[in-house]
């Protein structure tokens, strides 16, 4: 299977503080990749690194489809049918739903202007936003606003969506929503990547999980190789947690 | 009440155009139509300014500047080249433009106060050029002797319709302008840039271009408003870059309605005649016993503050707030019938 995104040694310093330490990985045409990590871990830096906002990495490479990309403006980034959201739900607050969606088909994509109305219908439409497109963003809910940036990051049809913990603050009936959605957008072809601390969707849906603390790249794998390996166990719950893991568990 | 004012809104303002452009033909106090003509130009400048400031959220502090170097442009190469004043004029857009790309460029990547800083640094920089050429530029007393419009032998300054009509004109055009770049994606971008910048380019929005553009599409108008405000004056004054006027136009902005366009072409022609009048009214001055220049200015001043304070979204905020929560109400009545 081709490799649609690679990413090579990749650190990202904050002053003494090195918040994504060397960190490789590439994610195959098609598929989801999960990571996972406890706060702190460098996941959303990495993200962050990839799309080049607000910040580029301080050294590595990031390789897309064969095109070097770590240097690119943001918006480029985007043009090359790489969309992100975002951990902490972000709207245009001023702008209606239906605008917010359509920012995203606008600018940077090969969708012909005629065609921007039934693609801004159609990502409102599964996303469950249509009877709000006339409200303002900024008066929807958590889970609305999160809805939101994933349709404004779908409507432009982006080869590689990469989602920043979209289950964070969501209840049990918006979760399972959630993985369908997850599961109905990776069945069209889109490459998905997800950081996820909810990790019964994060290991549900993903094909390969890789998992950091530190900057670093702990392990990855399958979910279920990971949910047997102890050093991801003990990342999460420390040495003690580990021990009460097992006697639980068995 | 004000489903009143939703439904008639069309008509009111159209009854409200006619009426002013009624002035000349029913008015003949000379001052009147003379403040009438200085408001439609200040009204163009601010709701130009309406476009970097409250659409695209950048404090340029460089606008009045774009003004400064319609007028300017126009009479100096009237007075001193004696090209007609009708090629001077979109000559003074021109120079206008390439100002603002050339203040753009290192606006665009800074934030916040660094922006009004340096755009500020710029006009500052204008003016000492102007000041330092005084035989181009007449120095610190203005460019005098600037030439009237005229077409054939009807002298503008002798009709008392010509410039009320064609600043009118402009004001329209401008208007025109402005809310349909406002209301396209440019305008929809813009507004996501100032919202949220990261998100913005994060769904492909160039943010140095459309900033760039911003810039740009704002100093056309102020361009040509700033030649015909030179003729229209016979005279081209370095008081354009003075800091009284950039309050004045800011307060149009600011009370009229940030990123509403209408606010500022409404407010920018009344505070045109709030603020004359009360120059040239003897008894403010015996009210407050200084002389009237500074009074006036406190005033403006004063009347900025207290939008901030009290309702930020400025008149024409209000006025869509009260028709927005109207069109609520009635939508409301109509899915609930009991
Ligand atoms: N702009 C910044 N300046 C300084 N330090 C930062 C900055 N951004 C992140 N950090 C630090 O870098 C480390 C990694 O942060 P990051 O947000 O990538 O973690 P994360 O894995 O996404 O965590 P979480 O699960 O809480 O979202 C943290 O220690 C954080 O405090
Ligand atoms: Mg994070």
């Amino acid at each position: 299977m081709a490799t649609i995104l690679s990413v090579n040694g990749v650190t990202k310093k904050f002053g003494e503080l090195v918040a994504v330490d060397d960190v490789s990985f590439a994610v195959d045409e098609g598929e989801i990749y999960g990571i996972a990590g406890p706060n702190g871990a460098g996941k959303t830096t990495l993200f962050n690194l990839i799309t080049g906002i607000p910040y580029h990495a301080d050294s590595g490479a990031v390789t897309y489809r064969s095109e070097e990309i770590s240097q690119l403006s943001p918006h480029k980034i985007y043009e090359l049918g790489i969309a992100r959201t975002f951990q902490k739900e972000t709207a245009f607050d001023t702008l209606t739903v239906q605008e917010n969606v359509r920012i995203g088909a606008v600018f940077g994509t090969d969708l012909e202007s005629k065609s921007y109305d039934s693609a801004v219908d159609q990502a409102l439409e599964s996303l469950g936003l249509i009877d709000d497109r006339y409200r303002l963003a900024g008066e929807l809910s958590l889970y609305g606003k999160k809805r939101l940036m994933i349709a404004s990051a779908i409507v432009s049809n982006p080869h590689l969506l990469m989602l920043d913990e979209p289950a964070g603050g969501l209840n049990v009936a918006e979760l399972s929503e959630l993985e369908s959605l997850i599961l109905r957008l990776s069945g069209g072809e889109m490459t998905i990547i997800i950081i996820e601390h909810v990790l019964p969707l994060l290991f549900g849906v993903s094909n390969r999980v890789m998992v950091m603390d530190f900057g670093k790249r702990l392990a990855e794998g399958s979910p279920e190789a990971l949910a047997r390996d102890d050093t991801v166990i003990e990342a999460y719950l420390g040495e003690r947690g580990k021990d009460a893991f097992h006697a639980i568990s068995g | 009440m004000m489903h009143f004012l939703d439904a008639y809104k069309k008509p009111l303002a159209l009854v409200g155009i006619i009426i002013f452009l009624a002035i000349p033909l029913v008015v003949e106090n000379k001052l009147l139509i003379h403040l009438a003509i200085l408001g439609m130009l200040y009204a163009i400048v601010a709701s130009n300014w309406d476009l970097t400031l409250g659409y695209a959220g950048v404090f340029n502090f460089a606008h009045l500047a774009f003004f400064g170097i319609g007028a300017y442009t126009s009479g100096i190469l009237t007075v001193k080249l004696g090209i007609s004043p009708w090629l001077g004029i979109p000559c003074g857009a021109v120079t206008a433009a390439l100002a603002s790309i050339i203040v753009s460029i290192p606006a665009i990547r800074l934030r916040g106060i660094y922006v009004a800083l340096l755009t500020f640094a710029c006009s500052q920089l204008v003016l000492l050029l102007l000041l330092s050429q005084p035989l181009i530029t007449g120095g610190q007393q203005g460019l005098t002797g600037v030439p009237q419009l005229q077409i054939g032998d009807f002298l503008f300054r002798e009709s008392k319709y010509a410039h009320f009509y064609l600043v009118g004109l402009l004001l329209l055009c401008s208007t025109v302008f402005l809310r349909r770049l406002v209301s396209s994606d440019f305008g929809l971008s813009l507004i996501a840039l100032r919202d949220f910048e990261e998100y913005a380019v994060a769904r492909g929005i160039p943010l140095a271009r459309q900033r760039l553009l911003a810039f740009l599409f704002s100093s056309i108008f102020p361009g040509l408003a700033g030649g015909v405000y030179a003729h229209f004056l016979i005279v081209a004054s370095p008081d354009i870059f003075g800091f009284s006027l950039a309050t004045l136009l800011l307060s149009m902005v600011l009370v009229g309605g940030v990123a509403t366009i209408y606010g500022p072409v409404v407010i920018g022609v009344v505070m045109t005649y709030v603020s004359e009048l009360m120059a040239s009214s003897a008894w403010m001055s015996d009210v407050f016993g200084v002389s009237r220049g500074p009074v006036r200015f406190m005033f403006v001043a004063v009347l900025i503050v207290l939008t901030m304070r009290f309702f930020p979204q400025g008149v024409w905020g209000l006025v869509n707030q009260f028709s927005a929560r109207s069109l609520q109400a009635k939508n409301t009545t109509v899915e609930d019938p009991a």
